[in-house]
């Protein structure tokens, strides 16, 4: 139902005759070889940025975890905060203990303890949101979950968020983490059989069914499928075929150390235009342990526009998906960072023309970040971004005693970039910083 | 224009004819504007007449509009100039007039974010598989999956509250 609403609205979506011959006009232009024009637009201005208070202090994680945060954060520990915000739902409780923060990259440390049971696992899945209390957003740039180690002891797991801005998060931030579901023992496997394989393809002959006491048809396994079967995965495909009710139908045989599953089974089927269209086979019937799927109304009459069969699972052996509601508030205190002003032109990428002004450096004890002149990004258009890869211009930071280093990147777009260092550094000690063979001294 | 010594330029012109509605659609889906879809789409192109990439086949082809129609609606909304806000009391009657009745489908694909629409629409109208999705958005197969059965709970869960469940 909702494919074929969503199919339905979007064929009635198509560009205006006008939008494709303007195209067309900007194409052969562009392929005349004909020049662009500088444009300007408005600048926006940078955040101003307050300087930060840290504070170290016990965490409230066992020794277990707190050994992996010290591990993961390193030599930058000593800039990590304290945090306390913690919540229960389900029989689990959330809770966050740590948070480094320099503006442009944030990380939060925060557990998750089954109070009540085992449902949890070093594999366990996280779904969670990320957001600014003050905005209904995360107004930066990219953020990931990802579980760093799980004690059994205490049935908790650690996870580290990771967030990198293409704004400062602001002194006194508060992020809000929102998580909605968490699954331990999580796994994942797929089956696929393409229509035209000699050996499993399907064809047009109906496949020994049988009727079930409800009165569906349903495939019987087929031998070769349900040997390779009981050699292979989990969960298989044991039948892909016409059934004699003249549909298409899947069998499929779960696992049977599986606590909770999710399984798709698709067709692709070509459409007129000859577009691959994949279709949900979505009548599930239950048959001695196996579940039958059938896309009723696709006969063998169509089986040339069928081009494969697909078994999608998501499963977990050890839980249920535990769903609630965990909304925890985070402070941020961001370790203080210096800036400065810096005019100096980046070639842009061999595809596009011309340069891109960088015009600033924020310099703090864990990071360094590029920022260019947005108006210097676009091509005459004012929409088409110059093609310019930041990540290249790795920059060398010289310090008071000759040390020069070469900080990791860590992330960025098409106007700013920010690299790591491997180590703490202060920012006192640096007195110039290169760049594409161009040297700003830090005074 | 110059001499078009490959082919090139009459290529692309049948390239625009041929992938207009599917780069068009992707980017609504992606922007659910008009205005958004419009300027994505026209960067699209402007991008293979000034990358004039070596596309093998139709599936490469449709990969590859798939892929760059994604990276220039995801720069479209990285363009701070597009992110600047407007205060509510400025917009006067700019302001989106209630949903009509039979606009769930409309209002709820409103409400998922921008990468749950990305990946529905490759699933549900371009055929995509999950692990082709994976390989053209650069994630891994799991995260797609988890997308996608976070998008499909999303639209069941808003449907079912309008009364009208057709996930």
């Amino acid at each position: 139902m909702f494919e074929h609403d969503y199919r339905a609205k979007f064929d009635e979506i198509a560009p205006d005759r006008a939008l494709v011959e303007r195209t067309r006009d900007r194409m052969k232009a562009v392929l005349s070889g004909e020049k662009a024009r500088p444009r300007r637009l408005t600048r926006r201005g940078l955040l101003a940025v307050a300087a930060a208070v840290l504070t170290v202090s016990a965490l409230a994680a066992g020794p277990t975890l707190w050994q992996a945060i010290r591990n993961d954060l390193g030599s930058r520990a000593p800039y990590a905060t304290e945090v306390e915000a913690a919540c229960e739902d389900q029989g689990v409780r959330i809770e966050a203990v740590r948070a480094l923060a320099d503006g442009r990259m944030v990380r939060v440390y925060f557990t998750a303890r089954d109070l009540g049971g085992n449902r949890l696992d070093e594999t366990t899945q996280i779904s969670c949101s990320l957001m600014r209390t003050d905005r209904d957003v995360w107004p930066y740039g990219s953020y990931s979950v990802r579980q760093l180690s799980y004690d059994p002891d205490s049935r908790t797991c650690l996870f580290v968020l990771t967030a990198t801005g293409r704004e400062r998060v602001p002194e006194g931030a508060v992020l809000c983490l929102d998580v909605e579901r968490l699954l331990g023992g999580y796994q994942s496997v797929s089956q696929r059989i393409s229509a035209s394989s000699e050996r499993a393809g399907i064809t047009e002959k109906p496949l020994p069914s049988t009727r079930t006491q409800d009165g569906s048809t349903v495939l019987l396994p087929q031998p070769e499928l349900e040997s390779a079967a009981a050699a292979g995965g989990p969960f298989s495909i044991v039948a892909a075929g016409f059934a004699e009710d003249g549909n298409l139908h899947v069998r499929v045989r779960p696992a049977n150390r599986a606590v909770w599953q999710n399984v798709t089974v698709c067709a692709t089927i070509l459409n007129e235009d000859g577009a691959g269209i994949g279709r949900d086979l979505e009548q599930i019937t239950p048959v001695e342990g196996d579940l039958d799927y059938c896309l009723e109304g696709f006969g063998p009459e169509q089986l040339s526009r069928l081009t494969q069969v697909e078994m999608l699972v998501d499963y977990s052996a050890l839980s249920k998906p535990v769903e609630g509601d965990w909304t925890i508030e985070i402070p941020l205190q961001t370790v203080e960072s210096e800036h400065f002003s810096i005019s100096l032109a980046l070639p842009a990428d061999l595809e596009s023309e011309g340069s891109v002004m960088a015009q600033s450096l924020e310099l703090s004890p864990l990071s360094l970040t590029l920022l260019c002149d947005q108006d210097t990004m676009y091509l005459e258009d004012g929409k088409t971004l110059r093609s310019v890869t930041l990540e290249k211009w790795t920059p060398t930071v010289l310090l008071k005693d000759g040390t020069a280093l070469a900080p990791t990147y860590a992330d960025g777009n098409s106007w700013w970039a920010a690299w790591a260092f491997d180590q703490p550094i202060d920012p006192d000690q640096v007195v110039a910083i290169t760049i594409y063979d161009q040297t700003i001294p830090i005074s | 224009m110059k001499k078009d010594d490959d082919g090139f330029n009459a290529r692309a012109e049948e390239l625009l004819e041929r992938y207009a509605g599917l780069v068009y659609r992707l980017a609504f889906a992606r922007t659910r504007s008009r205005e958004g879809a419009e300027d994505v789409f026209q960067e699209v192109f402007l991008r293979l007449v000034a990358k004039r990439p070596q596309l093998e086949n139709e599936e490469h082809e449709k990969a590859w509009f798939c892929r760059v129609t994604i990276n220039c609606a995801n720069s479209y909304w990285r363009n701070p100039f597009r992110r600047r806000t407007q205060p509510l009391e400025d917009t006067g009657e700019l302001t989106a007039p209630p949903p009509e009745e039979g606009n769930e489908l409309d209002a709820c694909l409103d409400r998922l974010s921008p990468e749950l629409r990305v990946v529905v629409h490759l699933y549900y109208y371009e055929g995509y598989s999950t692990p082709e999705i994976a390989g053209l958005l650069g994630k891994k197969e799991s995260a797609v999956r988890m997308r996608l059965m976070r998008a499909r709970r999303q639209l069941r869960d808003f449907l079912e509250e309008g009364g009208n469940s057709c996930v």
